[in-house]
This record gives C-alpha cells, sequence and structure tokens, in this order.
C-alpha cells in the first residue's frame, strides 16, 4: 500500500473512530463561553439586612451544543469559589470563610449537566449536578437561548433564574437569620469554535 | 503649682481621656444609628458593623483608663453651691460611665451570640474572642439591652452636654474651661 494511501485510511480510521468516541465520551465542547459577556451573580436575604448581592469572577465553561440534537448536548460549568465579590473586602473574607463557601478546603463549585430536554425554541431544560461544599445534588435549570451572530462567527446567548438551597449542601451558618434560599442569574454568551 | 494640681482643674490625662472618649461615643452613636437606619447597601453595612465592634472596644478600654484616672487623680471642687446641683453632677458622670460599660458589653454580648458568625476583627487587625457561644435567645436579650443603653447614653451626654453650657454661659464659671486643655480659668 502507498504511503498516502496508509496516511489516508488512518485518518479515516482515525475520524471514525472519533465519531464513535464522540458518542462514549462526556464532553466534546465546540463553543467556548465569551468571559466579558458571562455574569454569575447570585442574591441572598437576611433578617434585617438588605438583599445581599454578589458575584463570581473567575469560571470556566465547556459547552458541546447540538442544535439539532438539543439533548445531545453537554455543559460543564466550573466557579472559582475564591474568585466571590460581595461588595467589599471584609464582607468576601467572611463569605468566603468556613461559615459560608469555605473556599480554601473547596476551591470550586461545578455544574455537570446530565441530560438536555428542549422545551420551546428559545429555551431547554437542563438536569445536572451542582457540587458545593463537596456535596453534589441534582439541580434542574430553565435555559433560555438567545441566538445571535456577530458576523463572523454565531454566538449563543444564555440565560439562567434559579434558586438553591443552601443547606441541602451543609452550609447552614447562620441560617435562618440569613435564608437558605440563594437566587442565582447567570447569563452567558458562547462563541462557536 | 501644677494645673492639675492646684484643685480646679481636671488633671491633663483626664482632660485628654474625656475629649477621646466623646469623640469615640458620638462617632459610635452616630455610626450605630447610621449603620442600622441609613444604609441599604449590605456591604457598606458590613463594613460599617465591624467598625462599630472596633470603635466599641476602643470606648470599653478608653473608660477603664478613665476610671483608672479618676482614682488616682483629684476631682476638682465643683462650683455649684447648691446641693442637689452637685449630687446631679456626681450622678450624671457615674450614669455615663455604667450606660458606657452596659452598652459596650451588651454590643459584645450581641456580636458574640449571634447565630451569623462573623468574628470580631479589631479594625481587621486581630480577633477578639466572643464573650459568649452562640445563642440566639441571648442575643435578642442582649441586644435590646444594648439600644436601651445606647438611648441612655443620648440622652444623659446631651443633658451632660446642656449643664456644661449652662455653666458657661448663664452661670460663667469655669465647669467646661477646666476640661479643656490649657484653658485659662476665669477666676
Amino acid at each position: 500500500m502507498p504511503f498516502s494511501k496508509i496516511i489516508r485510511a488512518s485518518a479515516l480510521a482515525a475520524s471514525l473512530f472519533g465519531v464513535l468516541a464522540a458518542d462514549a465520551a462526556p464532553l466534546r465542547p465546540n463553543w467556548s463561553i465569551d468571559p466579558a459577556k458571562t455574569n454569575i451573580g447570585f442574591s441572598i436575604d437576611a433578617v434585617g439586612w438588605p438583599r445581599t448581592v454578589g458575584k463570581f469572577g473567575q469560571f470556566d465553561g465547556k459547552l458541546a451544543v447540538d442544535l439539532d440534537h438539543p439533548a445531545k448536548s453537554q455543559i460543564k460549568f466550573r466557579v472559582q469559589a475564591n474568585s466571590v465579590n460581595a461588595g467589599s473586602d471584609g464582607l468576601n473574607e467572611f463569605v468566603r470563610s468556613t461559615a459560608l463557601l469555605n473556599a480554601d478546603q473547596f476551591p470550586t463549585i461545578d455544574f455537570v449537566s446530565t441530560s438536555v430536554e428542549k422545551t420551546s425554541d428559545r429555551s431547554v431544560r437542563v438536569v445536572g449536578d451542582l457540587t458545593l461544599l463537596g456535596v453534589t445534588r441534582p439541580l434542574t435549570v430553565d435555559v433560555d437561548i438567545n441566538k445571535k451572530s456577530d458576523g463572523a462567527r454565531a454566538r449563543l446567548g444564555f440565560t439562567v433564574n434559579t434558586k438553591i438551597d443552601r443547606l441541602d449542601y451543609g452550609m447552614t451558618s447562620g441560617y435562618p437569620i440569613i435564608s437558605r434560599d440563594v437566587f442565582l442569574t447567570i447569563s452567558t454568551e458562547a462563541l462557536e469554535q | 503649682m501644677k494645673p492639675a494640681e492646684d484643685g480646679r482643674r481636671w488633671s491633663p490625662a483626664t482632660i485628654a481621656l474625656h475629649w477621646l472618649s466623646a469623640l469615640t461615643i458620638i462617632s459610635l452613636l452616630a455610626l450605630g444609628l447610621i449603620m442600622t437606619h441609613a444604609i441599604t447597601d449590605t456591604a457598606q453595612r458590613f463594613d460599617l458593623y465591624q467598625v462599630h465592634k472596633s470603635l466599641g472596644f476602643v470606648a470599653l478600654f478608653l473608660l477603664a483608663c478613665r476610671v483608672a484616672a479618676r482614682m488616682i487623680s483629684r476631682t476638682p471642687t465643683a462650683f455649684s453651691v447648691i446641693a442637689w446641683e452637685r449630687r446631679a453632677a456626681t450622678a450624671m458622670h457615674g450614669a455615663l460611665y455604667l450606660f458606657t460599660f452596659v452598652a459596650t458589653i451588651s454590643g459584645w454580648v450581641t456580636a458574640s451570640a449571634t447565630i451569623i458568625p462573623v468574628p470580631i476583627q479589631f479594625f481587621r487587625l486581630f480577633t477578639i474572642p466572643n464573650i459568649v457561644a452562640s445563642n440566639p435567645a441571648l442575643e435578642k436579650q442582649a441586644s435590646l439591652v444594648h439600644t436601651v443603653a445606647t438611648w441612655s447614653i443620648i440622652v444623659l451626654v446631651a443633658v451632660h452636654v446642656l449643664a456644661a453650657l449652662k455653666h458657661h454661659l448663664v452661670d460663667r464659671d469655669d465647669t467646661l474651661r477646666r476640661m479643656i486643655p490649657d484653658g485659662s480659668l476665669a477666676r
């Protein structure tokens, strides 16, 4: 067999293997998060206090989006707990402390999708696992999708509004003065690779 | 004869401690009212609470110094010849010391007993230990005592200032002047 044929055959085998492997592999990201257009915010109430609003500055997201078959899409999101910003150094230090995020021991907050279901032309329901303080619990979120284009590349805007019960993750400090419900507002834009 | 020893003037240490305490207590009262009633941003309010706690320990330290200074230095003779005024002045000073003590200790108990475990950090330099364990019922009681003591101090300070002004402007005696550093005495 000529050398060029061997190369071509190898390439075909590799691409076939790639397709098969894609089915088995958990994630093959084809969209990347645009950090400049991503906001991971939270808010929480406490008795006698104004609503506390904050956000996380460091995160990483991997998206495998299949627009034709949304169920095949996968999402992985990782947030650095230390990057929390609640408005002042003193309050940030408290939120990062063992009382709440315990960021030294649990440096990341992770979400990994387990299934994606199309609910309308502009929304999907994502079921996944959220790991916070080392505790993994299922979380279902409704995601609004906004297809855009900046001319050269396709963009997908995602918006999520949900809430979690922090007690489920063992974050019991300050309860019931500090509410158990933590509201999450996540908006992000992904660029096609 | 040194001014402090002439029996008419407070000692320099007492004068310095008086004005430092006045500044600290008025700052504490203002901060307390502002942080609980005027600030609508959590982070700002959180930061002001930490400053308020730190200043509370400054007030407690100054109070201990003042009591010590009162014990080791002579109290100048009162100007008033009216017995009830002399008694009222003594009672006023005692009440100010007492309520400052109650307000600072009840604040410390409140900050310690709360179930929100924010450590008491003295101006973010070092941590001051909690005086009691977390206890919501105790926090409520201590907070009430703190509020009552605080409003009592506000009333007492107002009366104290008005009395000093009355001595200065109406009686025209040296009651106020002798608490001013290097203030010349009229008689």
